[in-house]
């Protein structure tokens, strides 16, 4: 039977697995709105704010559960401000699919009210985007979407839906999710390369990105650490891969990660990297990065291999499947010594590293609330100091629970993602986030507030754009320009108008009370905590500075 | 810098050029010539593109376009 465009929409989107869909209605997308409307009992739609905070949201449903994210858009504005949305996606590798509506086929081109030509600008930050100008076309293509999203190393994929094509009407046969492209795996001869090097190696070190959680190799990362008795440090991507209750997780690298974590990973005579893209954030002077070990990198995708670090043995191929071949390969190692220099590096960043300086410091807040949480709360951040204090300081124990902007650093990301987590998982989600991050996208609190989700809204207030303020303060003479806000904001007042709870909170036992009530209440709580302007996140790497060069104190 | 020669297939569908393009300007690699034809597959165009690099450059080139979901072959 033929059904209009916007019904096979509707229906493809559901017959591929999606459950919820976050969007915006507009002109260009009334009939699909329609087909939603009819089938609502089928599928959910959450209105957000803002398309912005609707790509977001999808963004982090995605993250929390592995499946692809769908946001809707209306052509034009509703289209553009789709575009960090995807972009942030795009860089942290993120399975989505975005719909938009565009005028009808007849109009295109002729700069109608509300025109904009979407697949031209998301060309670069999509992984892949589609016009369907003929409603036959329409069904193949949405499935399309879903399998490019979810396939190899996932992104975002865009499909531009002009009206007439929802109008018309065509065929429709629904078909099971379509699965993705068949994955490329290591070679037999890579692998015993491999093994054969962390045989040879005496101070093994595992890099872990994102690629490990996307990959689902959650379970083979800590057997193979643990067969290779070597350290494993994480892109801010791969935090949540290993718990950090595991004794052989040293935390984040990179800029602001922990010295030790760093510092093992340049005195290692072996790295091993699995799913990451060596982003400058993560090595600073590539030329000084990793210098005395050798290299072993494995990625779904060949075009990250030797693409800013030049390795040894560069391998594609499914990381879960490579890690499982490895571990099959190698034999129980242990490396008293190597685990006896890290401790003494551990001890050495303990005692160098400076305290922060604060009544309620920014790792107290994040140490509190994190008591509160149990281990499969999301995490949400926003960008900037508090996200990288969270990262650093939270005890995540599963994974797929921290929802951060990692490539694309978007101030503003945390309330839609924070939504998106709490939606997908149905529980009590906390974002962190810094007054200014939130001033961008706060208008969430309305769809936090009106869908009733259980989150918990913890600003780390300074009263400054704290991570740029910290580089005027080392790089910049002090000069603050533009970063001392002197807003009369009142947070808990503001919480209050959008419907939610505010709390105000300068010292831990104030917050110990708001946190108490938090996870009591049916509801959205923000928590306005009060910190000092001049807190830093140490260590510090400075930009395209070495191990060598980083700030403890 | 060395002069490097890539020859595509691609799918024939409106915006192809584009997408190959911006590939090229985005990561930063100057186009020597371009020529883009149809084929006696109507669904088929082939690209000749000839570019500035190194082998870094030309390993780049390879890989990132071999991602393009609108790229059938390169040779």
């Amino acid at each position: 039977m033929k059904i209009a465009g916007s019904d096979i929409l509707v229906e493809t989107l559901i017959e591929q697995g999606a459950e919820v869909v976050f969007g915006y209605p507009g002109g260009q997308v009334l009939n699909i709105y329609d087909s939603l409307y009819l089938k609502s009992d089928r599928i959910k739609h959450i209105i957000t704010a803002h398309e912005q905070g609707a790509a977001h949201a999808a963004d982090g449903y995605a993250r929390a559960t592995g499946k692809v994210g769908v946001v809707i858009a209306t052509s034009g504005p509703g289209a553009t401000n789709l575009v960090t949305g995807l972009a942030n996606a795009m860089l942290d590798s993120v399975p989505m699919v975005a719909i938009t509506g565009n005028v009808p086929c007849n109009l295109l081109g002729k700069d109608s009210f509300q025109e904009v030509d979407i697949v031209g600008i998301t060309i670069p930050v999509t992984k892949h985007n589609f016009m369907v100008t003929k409603t036959e076309d329409l069904a193949d293509t949405i499935r399309q979407a879903f399998r490019i999203a979810k396939s190899g190393r996932p992104g975002p994929v865009l499909v531009d839906i002009p009206k007439d094509v929802q109008v018309n009407t065509a065929e429709y046969e629904p078909v099971p999710v379509v699965e993705p492209f068949a994955l490329k795996t290591a070679s037999e001869e890579a692998i015993e390369k491999a093994a054969a090097m962390i045989a040879e190696s005496k101070k093994p070190y595992i890099y872990c990105g994102g690629g490990v959680i996307s990959a689902g190799a959650e379970k083979e990362l800590a057997l193979l650490s643990e067969k290779m008795d070597a350290p494993v440090g994480c892109s801010i991507m791969g935090l949540t891969a290993l718990p950090v209750s595991n004794k052989r997780n040293l935390g984040m690298t990179g800029m602001h990660g922990h010295f030790v974590a760093s510092k093992a990973k340049n005195d290692a005579d072996l790295v091993i990297t699995l799913g990451a893209r060596f982003s400058n954030r993560a090595t600073g002077n590539v030329a000084k990065f990793c210098q005395g070990a050798k290299m072993i990198h494995i990625d779904i995708d060949a075009a990250e291999l030797d693409k800013n670090v030049t390795v040894d043995l560069g391998i594609q191929g499914d990381v879960k499947d490579a890690i499982s071949r490895i571990i099959e390969k190698i034999s129980p190692a242990f490396h008293p010594d190597w685990w006896k220099e890290i401790e003494e590096i551990k001890k050495f960043e303990a005692e160098n590293t400076a305290a922060q300086i604060g009544t309620l410091t920014p790792y107290d807040v994040i140490e509190t609330v994190n008591s509160y949480l149990p281990d499969d709360t999301p995490v949400a951040t926003d960008v900037g100091q508090h996200q990288m204090w969270a990262a650093q300081k939270y005890r995540f124990e599963t994974p797929r629970t921290f929802l951060t902007s990692g490539g694309l650093g978007t101030m503003g990301f945390g309330m839609g993602a924070a939504i998106g987590g709490c939606v997908a998982t149905g529980k009590r989600t906390v974002l962190f986030t810094g007054d200014g991050s939130f001033g961008m996208n706060l208008n969430e609190m309305t769809t936090a507030v009106s869908q009733n989700l259980p989150l918990i809204v913890v600003i780390l207030n300074n009263g400054v754009l704290g991570m740029v303020r910290q580089w005027q303060a080392a790089f910049y003479n002090e000069h603050y320009s533009q970063t001392t806000l002197e807003r009369k904001t009142d947070f808990p007042a503001l919480a209050r108008a959008f419907g939610a709870k505010g709390f105000a909170v300068t010292n831990v036992d104030e917050l110990h009370a708001a946190m108490k009530e938090a996870v009591e209440t049916n509801g959205t709580v923000l928590i306005d905590c009060a910190i000092h302007m001049d807190e830093r996140v140490l260590p510090m790497i400075p930009p395209g500075g070495a191990i060598e060069n980083m700030i403890l104190s | 810098m060395g002069k490097i020669q890539l020859n595509l297939s691609v799918v024939n569908r409106f915006g192809v050029l584009v997408r190959i393009s911006e590939l090229f300007a985005r990561r930063g690699f100057n186009i020597s010539s371009l020529e883009v034809h149809e084929t006696s597959d109507p669904d088929v165009s082939e690209m000749t593109i000839v570019a500035y690099g190194d082998d870094y450059a030309h390993t780049q080139m390879l890989r990132q376009l071999g991602k393009l979901h609108d790229v059938i072959s390169i040779k």
